[in-house]
């Protein structure tokens, strides 16, 4: 982001010069901010790092180093195991909803049919329905027809949910693109599918990132549906492997745990700061609007 | 009669035939398969669709060793998908007329033509983009959403209306009776309430607070290093948040890190997870550790978009920098930040997901039926079906709840541009 309060050099600087008491009250006020923000991944980095079950500040002195816990959270727990089913889960959620979503909102913006608007309501409203309502049914349904503890049965799940709000924001993305560029491709000989994928796809990759990524985020850091849906050890995803891991006062340890805890953050964060331009541009773009 | 009033007749009687007397032979044929497949099932219809009445008919017994008993669940699931074939059926069968009619038009002005490849993969297209969204939304969302809901005017709860042991009977409205005015029901519910109250307004209010402080601050000309400061406090953002309220749930443990340091600072310790006080002032904590930077983020971005020269002619006014908060800046964000606020608010009271993790709802209540202390409604929903096997209750908390905010949530997407902008059209 830009900064829009800059200066030229030479107002700065007397600027500077009376920092005032309002001033130094910020800079307290932004220190002790950045301290509560940072204490909790100091103590994960350190606690991964450091030898023994647990961690506390005061050892900070005689702090040990070790690799120890990374290799143990590798090789003695399920997580490799469960960052794949992590994977898997997000990647197929995160295709299934870019295909879905965008061909149906394209035909929300552009064609008028009967029933056109009482669908988009529908949509609408069943995007409001927090996911507990239908819990106790999801698990019998998921047993129903046998996808119970299945990656495949939350994938699903998971779909159904996205579905009708990424159409509401690919739609509205997409009202935003001007209808002439249709037009002038309609008097060019080209049928709808042509402008779907001539006109309309190649304009709207910036939504479509934002759906793609936000798709492949949330199952990463979703916890309450695999918890719902998945059963055997050998199916969590990383959110239910870790806390089960926190869970068990048996075999817990803290200093594995933090070890896990700065594995799954790293991608996070490298993923966050390369899409970052694509994350506002796509909240500015659809989201804000809603 | 004329052509398009004999196709339509053909398509009323039987579908599809309509379509083939104007010549579209493969849409006719593909209709009139349908038809028969229908026909064929119809009594499958009957049965399923009686099953949601019923909730199945055969109790639990043995026949040589073998169970025999119907599973009311997958009874009235089965009765509900039936339905909604049949619901896309009709819909199908009455579209079928009216597009026989409309072929039938078409049929008298220009006669039987064959349309180009191009030029009918162009009219399918909608209709095959369409129609996955449409399956997914029937089947996967409104199946069980309303199956869900009426589970909840049956008795479907542990240890005693358990499936497949028994069949399962409707009640009507018992069991919101029962929560309503049932000693230990009532007396949850109505604890359990305030707490959702309280919580969702302090969340709501701190966020945006903070948010909206630390917004300014970072973006006040008298602060140097802005994106040292903005780099730092969005780390909470950027971090997955089940790593955050985990690090925290070990953290604040009884001989977890903090505890440590206060009893080295203060020689005591802080007993977070079994004193409700304590359990419900680090719920708020750590839910404005994790919202706080997002807030910061979002407001900043509106912040830097307005217009500078109202500060510029603010300043040859003479105004403070406390005048230029109180009268540009602040007003201007909670009209641009309005709208978000209602859905914070809304999050704030699904976000179970938090208490879940940190607390699981406890420290145990004695006045509590199946709650904790730090038990906000949704939470509670979710124990009181995943774990205490009150899946009835759980329903009818979950309807409450949905009314409340399904009131909150059309008011405000009523005033949303996307609503406005569509109601146009």
């Amino acid at each position: 982001m830009e900064d829009t309060y800059s200066f030229p050099a030479a107002t700065n600087k007397k600027r500077k010069s009376h920092l005032g008491l309002s001033g130094i009250i910020i800079y307290i006020f932004l220190v002790i901010s950045c301290i509560l923000v940072l204490f909790p991944i100091l103590w994960a980095l350190l606690a991964s790092f450091s030898v023994g079950n647990n961690f506390f500040f005061k050892d900070i002195t005689q702090l040990k180093f070790t690799l120890d816990h990374y290799r143990q959270m590798f090789s003695e727990t399920n997580f490799v195991r469960s960052f794949l089913n992590t994977m898997i889960v997000a990647s197929l959620n995160m295709v299934a909803s870019v295909v879905l979503t965008v061909g149906a909102a394209f035909v929300f913006s552009r064609y008028r049919f009967k029933g056109r608007r009482a669908t988009l309501m529908t949509i609408l409203v069943l995007q409001m329905f927090p996911n507990y309502l239908a819990m106790v049914a999801i698990y019998v349904f998921l047993t129903r027809i046998n996808l119970l503890d299945s990656l495949f049965g939350l994938v699903i799940i998971y779909i159904s949910y996205q579905v009708p709000f990424n159409t509401w924001l690919v739609k509205g993305y997409l009202d935003g693109i001007t209808k002439s560029f249709d037009e002038a491709a309609k008097i060019d000989g080209a049928t709808n599918f042509t402008i779907f994928t001539r006109v309309i796809l190649p304009l709207s990759t910036p939504i479509i990132t934002y759906v793609a990524l936000t798709n492949f985020l949330q199952p990463c850091m979703d916890f309450i549906l695999p918890q719902i849906v998945l059963r055997t050890p050998g199916n969590y995803t990383i959110a239910v492997m870790l806390y089960n891991y926190v869970g068990d006062p048996n075999t817990v340890q803290y200093t594995t745990f933090a070890a896990g805890a700065i594995i799954v953050s790293i991608p996070a964060i490298i993923l966050f700061n390369f899409l970052q331009k694509y994350i506002v541009q796509g909240m500015s773009a659809g989201a804000v609007k809603i | 009669m004329n052509h398009r009033s004999k196709s339509r007749l053909f398509s009323i009687i039987f579908m599809g035939f309509g379509q083939i007397y104007n010549g579209q032979y493969f849409k006719g044929i593909f209709l009139a398969l349908l038809e028969i497949v229908s026909l064929c099932n119809i009594k499958n219809f009957a049965v399923n669709i009686y099953g949601i009445y019923t909730l199945g008919t055969i109790p639990f017994h043995y026949v040589d060793d073998q169970v025999v008993a119907d599973d009311s669940r997958f009874i009235l699931i089965d009765g509900v998908i039936a339905l909604m074939i049949l619901f896309i059926i009709i819909g199908i069968y009455i579209w079928n007329i009216v597009d026989a009619y409309k072929g039938g038009i078409e049929f008298e002005k220009y006669g039987a033509r064959r349309e180009s490849l191009s030029t009918k993969f162009d009219k399918v297209f909608p209709v095959a983009v369409m129609a996955p969204v449409f399956l997914i939304i029937i089947f996967i969302t409104l199946v069980p959403l309303i199956s869900s809901i009426v589970f909840g005017f049956t008795d479907y709860s542990k240890p005693d209306h358990l499936p497949p042991r028994v069949l399962l009977n409707y009640v009507g409205f018992d069991n919101f009776v029962k929560l309503f005015s049932y000693g230990e029901w009532k007396s949850t519910f109505a604890g359990v309430l305030l707490w959702t109250l309280i919580w969702t307004v302090t969340t709501t209010a701190t966020t945006y607070i903070f948010g909206f402080l630390l917004a300014v601050f970072v973006e006040s000309k008298k602060i140097r290093f802005k994106k040292f400061w903005r780099a730092i406090l969005i780390l909470p953002m950027v971090v997955p948040g089940f790593v955050t309220i985990l690090v925290f749930k070990v953290m604040f443990s009884a001989d977890g890190a903090i505890n440590n340091l206060l009893l080295q600072l203060f020689h005591t310790k802080a007993p977070w997870f079994s004193d409700p006080s304590f359990a419900r002032g680090m719920l708020l904590f750590v839910n404005l550790w994790l919202s706080a930077g997002g807030t910061m983020m979002f407001m900043s971005g509106i912040i830097s978009s307005f217009p500078q020269d109202l500060y510029e002619a603010a300043e040859l006014d003479g105004a403070s920098e406390f005048v230029k908060m109180k009268s540009i800046t602040l007003p201007l964000v909670f009209y641009s930040a309005g709208p978000l606020m209602l859905m914070t608010f809304a999050n704030n009271v699904n976000n179970y997901g938090l208490i879940q993790m940190m607390t699981g709802g406890d420290p145990i209540n004695g006045n509590y039926r199946y709650a904790g202390s730090t038990d906000i409604l949704s939470s509670w929903i979710y124990k009181l079906t995943m774990t205490q096997g009150q899946y009835n209750m759980g329903v009818v908390i979950s309807i409450l709840l949905f009314i409340v905010l399904g009131v909150f949530s059309v008011f405000n997407i009523k005033n949303t541009r996307a609503f406005k902008e569509e109601g146009q059209m």
